[in-house]
């Protein structure tokens, strides 16, 4: 009887030992973006790698292979709950598909970030939200498009999609900014839908067919930017056609420094990045934070795309600073 | 019986033994073979098991392997994570218009997604028509590319050789065609030493063939760096605007898009008048074979090619090979050729408008897929795998049923028929594929057919139950192993405790034998003497000597009888000390302090372990009772001596001493095999009529090991064996 009591003790002490360490927090902190190649993300990368490192702590970044992959994001943030990570922070490719998995992470007590623009779960206990400012962003759109259209003219709103996140809150902060500060400019069409660059650039070239006085385009996301940049170019109306976009790529930017694209609203995914690792680090510490934050985009055009600020959140750097 | 049984069990110990040192020697040399430099694919032999895709939709045909997939950073890997420096070499063909192609090397960390991997991406882009070359560790960082002479086209092999050789790497592309090359090379440091190799596809599809891994020389590297251009530490640039300058300054503007429709056009002649642009439903509704027509859709197949929009998918014919991506969206014209179940679209022209478009499959039931209404699309349908075989040709089919429809799966030339095993019969899959209604599946007496496009398509929700007859096996065959070895073990362990139980009933008889019985024998002789004295009336003084003598024998056996039960006590494990133990001993063994005892302790006291301090207490009693016994002494000394790495333990007496024999008693032979037993030496000095010393010397003791257990019991069988064969020797002698 002895023995088999100790066995069971044996067996018992090894369960709860494995059991420790399966919950045993590591000091890693996975970081999912919503893609991992776009220049937006790797700055996000640059500001997440240079946080965990002056916390000492680590990041695992990995992402989807295209933006609207939702079944890779939540595989990679179930592979981070399984492993009892430090924290997760995670930009979301859709604005419902990912709460039950975040809701998962909070039940294993792993705190959650969400970057960039909100989602339809609201900031709870573990729950923090680090977003671009978007009634920001569309007053710099409003602004810029006040200013090249002279306060009068036709815009068309490319790329509302009602199930990727920030794009609803984008095109609604733009209409609103566009009332108070241009309101001799009207939005003549709004195309929606989820668009790959070849259907942004369909939609593009038939308003543009349709519009015939349309004088620009604001393209809420970076394959309707491309579309709009490439509809333009081919339809050849570049000099009568504007096109402001939203978000950084290198090949946006390369347009927009050829005046192919008039300006671009990019997000400080850098800033955004280091303020969410440092979230994870204070309520990991007990700290209390606030449970969104907001970080200002910026306006680049050629004029100031070189200046040290925007060189600064557009730094390809994505190893940590020492 | 014994004697028969050993050679046997020799021979098949032997046999085991081999047997297992060379099936692990097979292994290994299998391993090492499959991953030894030089290496080169298998293709030809239609195998790729030793490759392990990342992503995208890897296929095998003739000899080459193609990743029909757009997806960004799509990686098939194989190799050892020690190869070091290394050349690889290998043919590509970009499969589409924007992106890039290549190979990796010294890759570590690798799993899916973009950049997801340690080590060096070597490729050629077709953006910039130039051969890249830089780092990537789940980040990429691009060093200066090198414009490719006549351009990266797509539909063109070209020939990439890597040399990795220390923290330099080197790179050559030749365009197979017009034999047109380019080099690149560039040091960085610290760099990744080592690492597998892969093939990696940006964007794009592509294809791959004779890869070959061999060890490099710095004379490659060399030989590459006196064509490159510019050599050094890579300039990865931090800032946009430089990355930007870097750029420009060698590929101006063939960075902004450039859309020609001819350079879309993927087969037939640029059509004229363009007919109606129809939706793919409507060609359901239509019977008109030579009516031109034109259609938009998604690829969902390549091979067969099969197309869809939101409306319906179609099967397209084509007359000439295309090369196509799943993902890419296209143009087609062409006319109507409804063929049975099937709608089909003969194509003669098929322009590409964009890529990477998402086409998502549709999740329906076996009876929706059966009932024709999504003949040609793009489904999703979960089942219960029923059975499986593999054709000739390696097409894997899976007969599958789900409550109300049986139907079959296939999947075309996967990278490796390994993948086969995976399915196991009674799994719960999820298979996303072309429902096709076709003679063929209903030959086979399914409703209807799933192409899927790689092994990826069909995913495992839940294995088969386990109570399976193959699982079952698998269960029950390991138990009834254990259980026969613990039966095994208790056997041999209750056989190990019966032969010590005997081995001390024979010693306790041997004691017995010397002292009780002799010592009755003797009593006995005295009484029988004494009886007839008194019956012949000769009793006088000799009576009373006799009755004096027969006392003092009776008072030592009884002294001995005392000995004996006092060895039995386990007093060395009562965690005393050992010399007091030992006093202890003696003690009670002489019923009175008649014997002056002297104990003697030298150095610093050092713990002994166990074995050690019981092998020295055994000695000490087995010693302490032949000097009371046999030694007439008048003291006897008890000496422990600490020393660095031993204990030195004396015991001396002033008695007779005895002159030493080369056959010992009992007693000393179990004191010398109780010393060998942890490592300890023992001698015994004694010279007649100046008394003994008996001085064991003895390591401190470590905790006992399964290795010296195991020790224990060899030198105890060998030993026995011996003796056995001694006994055996001498029965035969007499």
């Amino acid at each position: 009887m002895n023995r088999w009591a100790g066995a069971a003790l044996v067996l018992l002490t090894m369960a709860l030992c494995c059991t420790a360490c399966r919950r045993s927090p590591n000091h890693t902190i996975a970081v999912i973006p919503r893609d991992t190649a776009e220049e937006v993300w790797v700055s996000e990368h640059g500001g997440a790698a240079d946080a965990a490192y002056k916390q000492n702590l680590e990041i695992d970044w990995n992402g989807p292979t295209r933006d609207d992959d939702v079944e890779q994001q939540i595989s990679l943030s179930e592979r981070a709950i399984r492993s009892g990570d430090y924290g997760l922070v995670l930009s979301p490719n859709n604005s419902f598909a990912l709460g039950t998995v975040i809701q998962r992470a909070l039940s294993q007590k792993i705190p959650v970030v969400i970057v960039g623009a909100p989602i339809s779960i609201a900031p709870q206990s573990g729950l923090t939200f680090v977003l671009n400012d978007t009634e920001k962003m569309g007053m710099l759109a409003a602004t810029r498009a006040g200013e090249i259209l002279h306060g009068n003219g036709k815009i068309m709103v490319l790329g509302f999609d009602p199930l990727s996140p920030g794009s609803v809150e984008r095109a609604d902060a733009f209409e609103r900014a566009l009332q108070r500060v241009a309101p001799g400019i009207s939005i003549v069409d709004q195309v929606s839908g989820s668009m790959s660059f070849g259907q942004a650039e369909l939609a593009s070239e038939q308003a543009i067919l349709a519009h015939p006085d349309l004088s620009a385009i604001f393209a809420l996301g970076i394959n309707a930017t491309r579309g709009a940049a490439a509809a333009v170019r081919n339809m050849k109306a570049a000099n009568k056609i504007k096109v402001i976009g939203c978000d950084q790529t290198l090949d946006l930017l390369f347009l927009l420094r050829h005046g192919i694209i008039d300006s671009l609203i990019i997000e400080d995914t850098r800033t955004m990045g280091h303020l969410a690792v440092q979230q994870i680090a204070a309520q990991r510490r007990g700290e209390s934070v606030p449970s969104r934050r907001y970080v200002e985009p910026l306006l680049v055009t050629r004029r100031n795309v070189d200046d040290a600020r925007v060189q600064e959140v557009l730094s390809l750097r994505w190893r940590p600073k020492p | 019986m014994t004697r028969r049984l050993r050679p046997w069990r020799k021979a098949a110990l032997l046999t085991g033994c081999c047997v297992a040192f060379a099936a692990t020697l097979i292994l290994l040399v299998r391993h090492y073979a499959r991953f030894s430099l030089p290496f080169h694919d298998s293709f030809a032999s239609h195998s790729a098991k030793e490759w392990q895709p990342y992503g995208g939709t890897w296929k095998l045909t003739d000899g080459t392997v193609f990743n029909r997939s757009d997806e960004r950073g799509a990686k098939l890997i194989t190799g050892s994570p020690d190869w070091a420096d290394y050349t690889m070499q290998a043919d590509l063909e970009m499969i589409g218009h924007e992106g890039d192609v290549g190979i990796i090397v010294r890759v570590g960390k690798e799993e899916r997604g973009i950049d997801s991997y340690n080590g060096y991406y070597i490729g050629l882009r077709s953006l910039e028509s130039a051969l890249i070359i830089g780092r990537a560790d789940y980040g990429w960082m691009e060093a200066q590319p090198v414009a490719m002479p006549g351009g990266v086209r797509p539909s063109t092999w070209y020939r990439l050789k890597v040399v990795a050789v220390g923290c330099q790497i080197g790179a050559t592309a030749t365009n197979l065609q017009t034999g047109q090359e380019a080099w690149a090379a560039f040091e960085e440091t610290p760099c990744v030493l080592k690492g597998k190799v892969g093939l990696r596809s940006m964007a794009t599809g592509g294809a791959w063939r004779n890869i070959s891994v061999r060890r490099a020389t710095l004379s490659e590297w060399e030989a590459i760096r006196a064509h490159a251009a510019t050599v050094g530490h890579p300039v990865f640039p931090d800032r946009e605007a430089d990355y930007n300058h870097m750029r420009e300054s060698d590929f101006g503007q063939t960075y902004v898009p450039a859309r020609n429709n001819s350079d879309y056009l993927l087969s037939g002649d640029t059509p004229g008048p363009l007919p109606p642009l129809v939706s793919i439903e409507s060609l359901r509704n239509t019977n008109l074979p030579a009516q031109p027509l034109r259609i938009r859709g998604v690829v969902t197949l390549t091979h067969p090619i099969y197309v869809q929009d939101s409306s319906a998918g179609v099967a397209v014919n084509v007359d000439k090979p295309v090369s196509l991506n799943l993902g890419d969206e296209v143009e087609i014209v062409g006319s109507l050729a409804n063929s049975g179940y099937v709608s089909r679209v003969k194509a003669s022209s098929i322009r590409l408008l964009w890529d990477r478009t998402l086409a998502v499959p549709l999740s329906i039931s076996s009876t929706q897929a059966a009932s024709g209404a999504f003949n040609s699309a793009l489904v999703e349908i979960r089942g219960y795998l029923r059975s499986k075989h593999m054709e000739r040709d390696g097409t894997i089919v899976l007969n599958m049923d789900d409550e109300s429809q049986s139907f079959t799966t296939v999947l075309r030339n996967t990278l490796s028929p390994e993948t086969y095993a995976d399915w196991q019969p009674g799994s719960w899959l999820r298979v996303h594929g072309i429902c096709v209604l076709g003679e063929s599946a209903v030959a086979n007496g399914a409703a209807f057919t799933l192409l899927t496009r790689s092994p990826a398509d069909i995913e495992v929700l839940a294995g088969p139950p386990w109570w399976s007859g193959p699982r079952i096996l698998r269960i029950i065959i390991p138990l009834v192993l254990l259980l026969l070895l613990g039966l095994f073990l208790y056997l041999r362990i209750e056989r190990w405790k019966m032969r010590a139980i005997l081995s001390e009933r024979e010693r306790l008889a041997h004691e017995m034998h010397d002292t009780l019985a002799q010592s009755f024998a003797g009593i006995g002789f005295h009484l029988q003497g004494m009886r007839n004295m008194v019956r012949s009336g000769t009793a006088n003084g000799n009576l009373t000597e006799k009755l004096d003598l027969a006392c003092d024998i009776v008072a030592q056996t009884h002294r001995e009888a005392s000995a004996g039960i006092a060895a039995l006590h386990p007093e060395a494990d009562e965690g005393r000390d050992l010399l007091v133990a030992l006093e202890h001993y003696a003690v009670r063994m002489l019923n009175a302090d008649t014997l002056p005892l002297v104990l003697e302790r030298a150095g610093t006291p050092h713990e002994l372990s166990f074995p050690v301090r019981d092998t020295l207490f055994q000695v000490g009693r087995e010693a302490i009772s032949n000097v009371i016994r046999h030694g007439s002494a008048n003291t006897i000394v008890l000496r422990l001596r600490y020393e660095s790495k031993h204990v030195v333990f004396e015991v001396c007496d002033d008695g007779i001493g005895f002159v030493q024999e080369e056959s010992s008693g009992f007693g000393i032979e179990t004191m010398h095999r109780r010393c060998d037993a942890v490592s300890a030496d023992m001698k015994i000095t004694s010279v007649p009529g100046e008394g003994t010393v008996i001085s064991v010397r003895s390591p401190y003791g470590r905790r006992v090991t399964v290795a010296d257990w195991a020790k224990y019991i060899w030198k105890r069988q060998r030993a026995r064996y011996h003796d056995a064969a001694e006994r055996d020797a001498a029965r035969v002698d007499g």
